[in-house]
């Protein structure tokens, strides 16, 4: 995403939990009840105002690789359509790399009701690395093919998603390990600056990627992967 | 308008899919910033405010002390501090906050019918002259312009009326300065002062619309209006900075720039549009110390990083092939 919604933290994921709905988005001036949003709103989007305050369910994209049409107030005749309008209009950013664009659509097309559990996955320190490292290496697979954009797109991602695990280890017990979150992070960064060296970087990376994740997982007690502690810090953010 | 009601000018302050402790306008990497000044200015504001409203003056002007500490030149602040003095019975000291308030905003018609009150009451009713005939001149300028507002006619033609009875009134009867003061009667200013802050908020939000649909000088005025009420913030001075910059008003963008980052020097934004700017002008080496600011404050990348480093290559890819 790029605009207000990015710089604001937003993701796809905020409003699609493992590409499904998500009932507990709320951002005042945007939602109506919890799990709406207006998609037609200047907050976000520099075309597609329409001056009217109209927020709409947030859909499950579960079976939407099944649709002849997709969305409602912003509709569009193809997903991939849909789906580039959504990131370039609706949210502003750079168009991506086709081969993320191409990525996201078939990914969503997977997305299929008998195929997928019933509900989202736990969110875990250890399925959180797990991304990183898959996407550690569909960089790796980028560089391979000398596709620049795509395996730079994807060390940005892999960054920013260390960043979200790092948002929950928030107290003085989790400092060592935000702190090695930012150093594989600037590692991430490096490898991006050498191309040529990028096989061997990336390989050292998902080395020290998997080292950290297993600490992660056995300091997941202090951090907000645990429900207890998520809502106590969430309680004592509310009395604050 | 729907209401917002959000605890901070960030969004991710809301958003329940983001469980994780909002990243504020700073590091999005949520690791502490040492840079940062220890005065919160809005906070501080906020406080002087409730001070003023509760009558303690001292506090009043402790509190906005410190927001003049990081924002020297708010105008609100200043005009505050003015009231603060003006009640602790100390005139004489407002006329520099006063003075300073006038200057950055010349249309602030409360301050300059502060200052020519405070005139009066110090013996100098011609410098009080001067204001009014400058007030006077405010209205004339926005009336030639075709674009004045009905309120700000109302809040001119009552501080012109204050301010000739005080001049008109018979030696040793003068109104003192704290007797006639606009914050006592704000029903009758429709103005901000005093406005509750989910206003500045709203106004905040508004303006940020009206950013993205590229009516800059309609959101120049909600920003006004939003920090009259929140005070100081970088998120408000950086679009400041950037609705200027775009109205092609550069060296105030740039002023609202560096304001925001006094308060917050790893604020993304501010650095990310600063660095914006100084390719606009030329400024390449400039630009990349505010892209070297975001390496080192984006722990984890950020956008505004991104979108400055995509700037800067394309520049020097434009320049390169010339």
């Amino acid at each position: 995403m790029g605009g207000q919604a990015a710089r604001s933290g937003l993701s796809c994921a905020a409003c699609h939990i493992d590409g499904r709905a998500n009932p507990n988005f709320y951002l005042d001036g945007l939602s109506g009840a919890p799990g709406t949003a207006d998609v037609t709103t200047s907050i976000f989007s520099e075309v597609r105002e329409d001056k009217k305050f109209n927020p709409i369910p947030i859909p499950t994209l579960v079976g939407a690789g099944e649709k002849s049409s997709f969305g409602a107030n912003a509709s569009a005749s193809s997903l991939h359509d849909f789906i580039g309008a959504a990131i370039v209009e609706e949210f502003q950013a750079e168009p991506p790399p086709a081969a993320v664009l191409d990525g996201i659509i078939a990914y969503v097309g997977a997305l299929d009701a008998a195929a997928c559990p019933s509900g989202p996955a736990a969110q875990t320190p250890r399925r959180a690395m797990n991304d990183i490292v898959r996407a550690l290496e569909a960089a790796e697979a980028a560089y391979a093919r000398d596709d620049l954009a795509t395996a730079e797109f994807l060390l940005a991602t892999s960054r920013n998603m260390l960043g979200l695990i790092a948002e929950r280890y928030p107290y003085e017990k989790g400092a060592r390990l935000r702190s090695d979150l930012a150093v594989l992070s600037r590692d991430i960064s490096a490898v991006r600056k050498k191309p040529e060296e990028a096989e061997a970087r990336l390989e050292s990376v998902k080395r020290d990627a998997i080292r950290l994740e297993k600490r992660l997982h056995k300091a997941r007690r202090i951090s907000l992967y645990d429900p207890r502690a998520l809502a106590e810090f969430l309680e004592r953010r509310k009395e604050d | 308008m729907k209401k917002f009601a959000m605890l901070a000018l960030s969004f991710a302050a809301v958003v329940m899919a983001a469980p994780a402790f909002a990243a504020g306008s700073g590091g999005a990497s949520g690791l502490p910033s040492s840079s940062r000044p220890k005065v919160d200015p809005a906070k501080a504001f906020g406080e002087g405010v409730d001070a003023l409203q509760a009558e303690d003056y001292k506090k009043a002007e402790k509190k906005f002390r410190d927001v003049l500490s990081v924002a020297p030149k708010h105008p609100e602040a200043n005009y505050y501090m003015a009231l603060a003095k003006i009640r602790n019975g100390k005139p004489k000291n407002a006329i520099r906050y006063l003075e300073t308030a006038i200057e950055e905003r010349p249309d602030f018609v409360e301050a300059r019918e502060k200052l020519a009150l405070v005139q009066i009451e110090l013996g100098a009713p011609d410098a009080a002259r001067d204001q009014l005939v400058a007030i006077g001149a405010k209205k004339e300028e926005c009336a030639a312009a075709g674009d004045c507002d009905e309120a700000y006619v109302a809040r001119v033609d009552a501080a012109i009326a204050r301010v000739t009875a005080a001049l008109e009134a018979p030696a040793g009867e003068a109104p003192k300065s704290e007797e006639s003061d606009a914050e006592k009667e704000p029903s009758d200013q429709a103005f901000l002062l005093f406005a509750p802050r989910d206003e500045g908020v709203e106004l905040y939000m508004a303006a940020v619309r009206l950013i993205n649909e590229h009516r800059f000088e309609e959101a120049i005025e909600d920003l006004y209006k939003s920090q009259a009420i929140i005070g100081p913030h970088p998120d408000i001075l950086n679009y400041l900075g950037y609705s200027h910059r775009k109205l092609g008003k550069v060296e105030k963008a740039q002023e609202y720039y560096h304001a925001a980052l006094d308060i917050d020097p790893d604020h993304k934004g501010a650095n990310e549009y600063l660095g914006e700017l100084y390719l606009q002008i030329g400024e390449m080496e400039k630009a990349k110390q505010r892209l070297a600011a975001l390496d080192r404050i984006c722990v984890f990348g950020c956008s505004e990083r991104e979108d400055l480093a995509r700037l800067i290559a394309r520049r020097e890819g434009a320049v390169a092939s010339n």
